[in-house]
């Protein structure tokens, strides 16, 4: 589902230079529920950025789903962005002054999706996240549970392929972050391939692999669960097996 | 893209967005009704007068001395005039055309003083009046050099056999039927046979609304101060000016040469008031419609700034740069649309006011949809810069923390 090999990234300002990712190679299957852990500054989220074609990169290849995504025009990779990935934010990025329906109604209006199909899609995402009943409401009469599992619909209303979630518990309380983290593990039954990128160990275990990064370089990989259940091995910086690295 | 959801937004957080609509509604209403008025001044100011304006010189002399002959003066310096080479022709008036000074009196068609007359501009001058304005008769015949004479300051001529009027004048006296042989009467009561049709000439007053009725007297008048109308030929004005001047000055040292100057800066003077308005409400204009684009720029601006990582989610979900483009076009264009519904109204209460307020003339309707048009592009413009700035807000900014 997503191949990055040696990536690599550099922000640069006029007096320092910073190398977010060196040389980074991560390999996640179709239908795995991966989480890329790591302290602040690791470069967690500039992997997100460029997971999720946020953000281009200096070095390297990136394929997504298969198709090399290194060298897409800014509208092609609004096009792969809309139709194959699903993002859900640490601080929900809701839009305000959008009810529930016109805030998932978002990407799919810029997806051209039929008004009837549309209303079909986000009726269904918000019984998914069990919110259909508050649909005319605005994000700030929501919890901030509630808001998450918007942000959750938003993004499975256009049924990606992959979703991409940055710290997507980050700023619950601990009920509230367990709902979040079934609905996610309801989404990864359901097939669709999550990659988590967190700070919280906690929730990382739920996932079926870790990842740790630091210095934005691959530290370890580790599975909580049984050999059995990763489906693929895991690659590490330069495109070795992580059986190899061991 | 459907407005639906951007309205429902803007709804819900209107306060910035009213206060730009009743921008463009104001700036509607003032920029309509002040281009109007601007248009009305141009349109009269530039209204055909008749008068070959842009070829007359006129000179104003003054005779001085108590063995001052003023007809001799007036013929020598005529003649002397109409020596020098480029003077199409010459004559003494009694009032200069457009020039903001004449005399007025009262005409009727029968003589009875219990029927109100039709008031008319009065000029008096000689059978080389017309050809001196480059005035052009319609029909009739102009004056026979036997029915002009001098007319000094005491005598009290009778009313002259005959007489020159306008169309305007011949209209508002007779209607639909023709005037030419027709009598008309004085104040005195005293008749006067209508022999010529002037078709088109305007008086002194501009600002009059009776402005192109017009009777001609035969006659020269010998006053102290004696007005010289000159017509020259085409494109020789500003060369002849000085060239009376020096030749009338040098030939008679009895009277003075006040000065020669061409029409078309009298009737300027006239109208000095009408450009000096039509000048002040273009600088309004320009002024209101900077403002509106600057408040417009302004709130986008804002908006884009407020909106930042609201527009990187939108391009984080998979807007293209032109989608975020159209949005602040659109949104803009909304708040415009509103705008212009309040400054359609608000417009049709200030013509209404102006007209019943200032006896201006009723505004034309069609100022306002060419007015919405203009603010729909002036917005359009003004956003566009802004709009291209949150079009480069990268997705990126979706995942930052603040």
């Amino acid at each position: 589902m997503l191949q990055m090999t040696q990536i690599q990234k550099i922000y640069r300002t006029e007096l320092i230079e910073t190398h977010a990712l060196r040389e980074l190679s991560v390999t996640v299957q179709e239908g795995e529920f991966v989480a890329l852990t790591g302290s602040s500054g690791s470069g967690k989220t500039t992997f997100l950025n460029i997971a999720g074609l946020l953000e281009s990169f200096e070095q390297g290849t990136y394929l997504l789903d298969g198709e090399d995504v290194s060298h897409l025009s800014d509208n092609e990779r609004s096009a792969y962005r809309n139709h194959k990935i699903g993002f859900i934010f640490q601080s929900f990025n809701l839009i305000p002054d959008l009810n529930l329906f016109e805030n998932i109604d978002v990407p799919l209006r810029y997806r051209r999706f039929p008004r009837a199909d549309r209303k079909q899609r986000i009726e269904h995402a918000l019984e998914t996240v069990g919110l259909a009943s508050r649909m005319k409401h605005l994000p700030a009469q929501l919890s901030g549970g509630q808001q998450q599992r918007v942000a959750i619909a938003r993004a499975i209303a256009g049924e990606p392929r992959l979703m991409l979630a940055d710290e997507p518990t980050g700023n619950l309380d601990t009920t509230m972050a367990q709902q979040v983290l079934e609905l996610l593990e309801e989404i990864h039954a359901a097939g669709t391939t999550i990659v988590i990128v967190t700070h919280d160990q906690g929730l990382a275990s739920r996932a079926q692999r870790n990842i740790q990064l630091v210095d934005g370089k691959v530290l370890e990989e580790e599975s909580p669960h049984t050999q059995e259940e990763i489906p693929q091995a895991v690659m590490l910086n330069g495109g070795e097996p992580l059986a190899a690295q061991l | 893209m459907n407005p639906g959801p951007m309205v429902s937004a803007l709804l819900r957080n209107k306060t910035g967005a009213i206060l730009v609509a009743l921008q463009v509604a104001v700036t509607l209403a003032i920029v309509i009704n002040s281009l109007y008025i601007i248009v009305l001044r141009v349109e009269k100011m530039n209204r055909e007068t008749g008068i070959d304006v842009a070829n007359v010189i006129i000179t104003y002399v003054r005779g001085f001395g108590d063995d001052f002959d003023v007809v001799d003066s007036i013929t020598n310096d005529i003649n002397l005039i109409k020596s020098i080479p480029g003077v199409v022709a010459a004559t003494v008036s009694n009032h200069v055309p457009l020039s903001g000074s004449g005399s007025g009196t009262g005409l009727r068609t029968v003589a009875d003083l219990s029927i109100d007359s039709i008031s008319t501009a009065r000029y008096r001058w000689s059978e080389e009046g017309l050809d001196s304005l480059g005035v052009k008769l319609s029909r009739g015949r102009n004056f026979l050099p036997e029915e002009v004479n001098f007319i000094r300051p005491e005598d009290d001529p009778p009313a002259p056999a005959s007489i020159l009027i306008t169309q305007d004048l011949a209209d508002a006296l007779f209607g639909e039927e023709d005037a030419l042989g027709k009598t008309v009467y004085w104040g005195s009561l005293e008749p006067s046979t209508i022999v010529g049709i002037i078709g088109r000439m305007h008086g002194s007053w501009v600002n009059w609304d009776k402005l192109g009725n017009v009777v001609i007297q035969p006659g020269k008048p010998a006053y102290t101060t004696n007005k010289l109308i000159i017509r020259v030929e085409p494109g020789m004005r500003d060369e002849l000016i000085p060239v009376i001047e020096e030749t009338l000055g040098e030939s008679n040292r009895a009277r003075v040469v006040k000065s020669v100057r061409p029409l078309e800066e009298l009737a300027a003077r006239s109208y000095r008031r009408d450009r000096g308005m039509a000048i002040i409400l273009s600088i309004v204009i320009s002024l209101l419609i900077g403002l509106t684009a600057l408040v417009i720029v302004g709130l986008t601006a804002f908006h884009v700034t407020q909106r930042t990582k609201q527009i990187g989610t939108r391009r984080a979900l998979g807007a293209r740069r032109i989608d975020i483009i159209r949005q602040f076009m659109l949104e803009n264009w909304l708040i415009t649309t509103m705008g212009a519904f309040i400054g359609v109204v608000l417009t049709v209460a200030v013509a209404y006011w102006l007209e019943t307020s200032f006896e201006l003339e009723r505004l034309d309707w069609s100022y306002l949809p060419i007015g919405i048009v203009v603010l729909w592009v002036l917005s359009s413009v003004a956003v566009f810069a802004p709009a291209r700035r949150a079009a480069a807000v990268s997705p990126a900014v979706a995942t930052r923390s603040v």
